[in-house]
């Protein structure tokens, strides 16, 4: 199968759905929320952000685990 | 202390909801691909167009179910970063590669050999359009193996060696992530998922039938679903099988709750159907059971194959206490277990000291008795015995509405498949046999999800079996922030979850009004 073949198979493919549309907007509605909204605005990696490096992250996970019992 | 337990009770629902919500789309991916790769097996052996018609119909709901399920699960990942971070980075290195290689090769199988399947008629040959059918339900199955040998790592934490520098768990041994307990849970996953897919087309097809449709395509659908439902069944109850002698092994507490067990004996009986008492703590002498019928020997004949065998119960397990080929045997009592548990934590705090001050001497040492203790690191968060036992209750009716469905479908594939060979007119005309058709539906995912309450709720409190509690797994964060978030996945489930019902139930009721095994018909 040539490049160019599956270039044709993914656009008739795209041109011929009738329920895969909305499928298809679905899916993209879904990605958008889940990755640029909640992602991005709910779910920051709390290490990753208050940390700089991996030192001062194991650090950290050492005190909250050792430094009090939860 | 408040706000903590807040955190802790808010990001468990939350991740229970996702993690349900997550699991009413992948069974239904994992089964009906393959009942749809069978289909177009036939229909490449027969060369019946017919068989086409049937697989392009079953394919569109499976395209339906993959596009909204799709992604879902990531949300479960989100999760770990910002509500579980001390979790995420004490179990990083070993949980992050299945869930990288799952994201690496879901994404790569699922987008090639998917797009084949769905776009790919007439564009391919019909043998390539075949095997790429089977290697997208293929990928599936390969997609839940890695999510399935992460879940089974804490449940039963194998293959590490906890470095107290980096405050990590670092893999040492990859192979042996896939335990018996990883094999176990992933055949019986997938296989569940057989059996939810054949329920499904059952179910569908029975439809077909009540409205007087398509009657040659509903009995042709109900024998293959029916066919690979009750192999997925049957191969679940042996998988099931083995997950319970796993279990009894790694996860006794988690066997005891599933019963309700707290005090075991020799040839101890298991309860078939029970009402648990809730004012039964274990270390008073309440029953157990407000009322229960039960099966002599049951129970050890479930968890060790040895009728005569001794099941511990979980005032037995706290005490440290087992019986093993008659021969009471001493395990670790849980008094003690919190005792090494907190010496563990200090060792690890000295063990910073240490790091920070250059004091070799007390590096040293405090690794000495971070290994000696290691094992029980987890249980130095307890303040008492009864804080590592999870819900009884829960976990009971769980695993009983799990039996009891589970019987259930072997019953009703069994009827549904003699009829639909021997007696079809009963299933073309009996409508109380098509209700219980389509009611079997949506008893078959609460059979399902049921299985999953039992494998985690069995499992607290614990994030990582003996290390990791919820309660020291959680991030420090304000409630609130997760409140927030509950709330916005719930409502974005439930969109999801509406849409996927009202699509399928748009494409069923709309293939009902047309010949499906008309190929002019779109």
């Amino acid at each position: 199968m040539k490049l160019k073949d599956i270039y044709y198979m993914y656009r008739d493919g795209f041109r011929q759905m009738t329920i895969g549309r909305t499928l298809w907007a679905l899916i993209l509605i879904k990605l958008f929320i889940l990755f640029f909204v909640i992602k991005l605005f709910f779910f920051p990696n709390i290490l990753q952000r208050d940390f700089s490096s991996d030192a001062d992250r194991a650090e950290a996970v050492r005190y909250n685990l050792t430094g009090h019992n939860p | 202390m408040n706000d903590i337990v807040s955190v802790v009770d808010w990001s468990r629902w939350q991740f229970a909801m996702t993690a349900i919500y997550h699991w009413l789309f992948v069974p239904l991916t994992l089964g009906l691909s393959v009942i749809v790769a069978v289909m177009e097996s036939i229909y490449l052996k027969t060369d019946d167009k017919r068989w086409l018609q049937t697989t392009k119909f079953w394919m569109t709901l499976l395209a339906i179910n993959f596009a909204i399920g799709v992604a879902t699960g990531i949300i479960l990942e989100f999760e770990f970063g910002t509500n579980w971070s001390n979790y995420s980075w004490f179990v990083g290195d070993i949980f992050g590669a299945p869930l990288a290689i799952e994201g690496i090769l879901a994404f790569f199988m699922e987008a090639t050999f998917g797009a084949v399947m769905f776009f790919g008629w007439g564009k391919v040959s019909p043998k390539f359009h075949l095997a790429s059918t089977w290697l997208t339900a293929i990928g599936a199955s390969i997609s839940a193996l890695w999510i399935l040998v992460a879940n089974s790592w804490m449940q039963y934490p194998v293959g590490m060696e906890f470095d107290p520098a980096q405050m990590r768990n670092v893999m040492d041994d990859f192979w042996a992530l896939f335990s018996g307990v990883a094999i176990n849970k992933f055949f019986h996953a997938v296989l569940s998922g057989w059996a939810l897919s054949g329920v499904f087309v059952i179910g569908v097809s029975c439809f077909f039938l009540f409205r007087k449709s398509n009657r040659e395509f509903a009995l042709r659908s109900i024998k293959v679903g029916g066919w690979i439902g009750l192999a997925g069944l049957l191969l679940c109850m042996f998988t099931g099988d083995g997950s319970a002698i796993e279990v009894t092994k790694t996860q006794p507490m988690k066997l005891a709750a599933m019963e309700g067990l707290y005090e075991g004996s020799e040839g101890q009986s298991i309860v078939g159907l029970g009402i648990i008492n809730p004012d039964k703590k274990w270390d008073n002498d309440e029953d157990p059971y407000l009322f229960d019928i039960s099966l002599p020997y049951g129970l050890s004949l479930l968890a060790r194959h040895d009728v005569n065998a001794f099941v511990p119960g979980i005032k037995d397990i706290i005490d440290g206490v087992d019986v093993v080929d008659g021969d009471t045997v001493n395990t670790v009592p849980y008094s003690e277990r919190i005792l090494r548990g907190r010496l563990a934590q200090d060792a690890i705090r000295d063990y910073g000291i240490a790091l920070r001050d250059g004091n070799e001497a007390l590096a040293v040492s405090a690794q000495k008795v971070l290994e000696d203790n290691y094992q029980f690191f987890g249980y130095g968060y307890f303040n008492s015995p009864a804080d590592a036992i999870p819900p009884v209750a829960m976990t009971f009716y769980a695993f009983h509405v799990m039996v009891i469905l589970g019987s259930y479908f072997l019953l009703f594939y069994v009827v549904v498949l003699f009829l639909a060979y021997k007696a079809p007119a009963w299933l073309e005309d009996k409508k109380w046999l098509q209700w219980i058709a389509m009611i079997s539906v949506p008893l078959m995912w609460i059979c399902s999800e049921a299985g999953w309450i039992v494998a985690e709720v069995g499992r607290q409190p614990w994030t990582v079996q003996d290390l990791l509690p919820v309660g020291a797994a959680i991030s420090d964060i304000p409630a609130s922030s997760v409140v927030t978030t509950f709330w916005i996945f719930a409502a974005v489930f439930t969109i999801l979850l509406c849409a996927e019902v009202s699509i399928m139930v748009k494409w069923v009721t709309g293939a009902v009004k047309k010949d499906i095994d008309n190929p002019n018909n779109k």
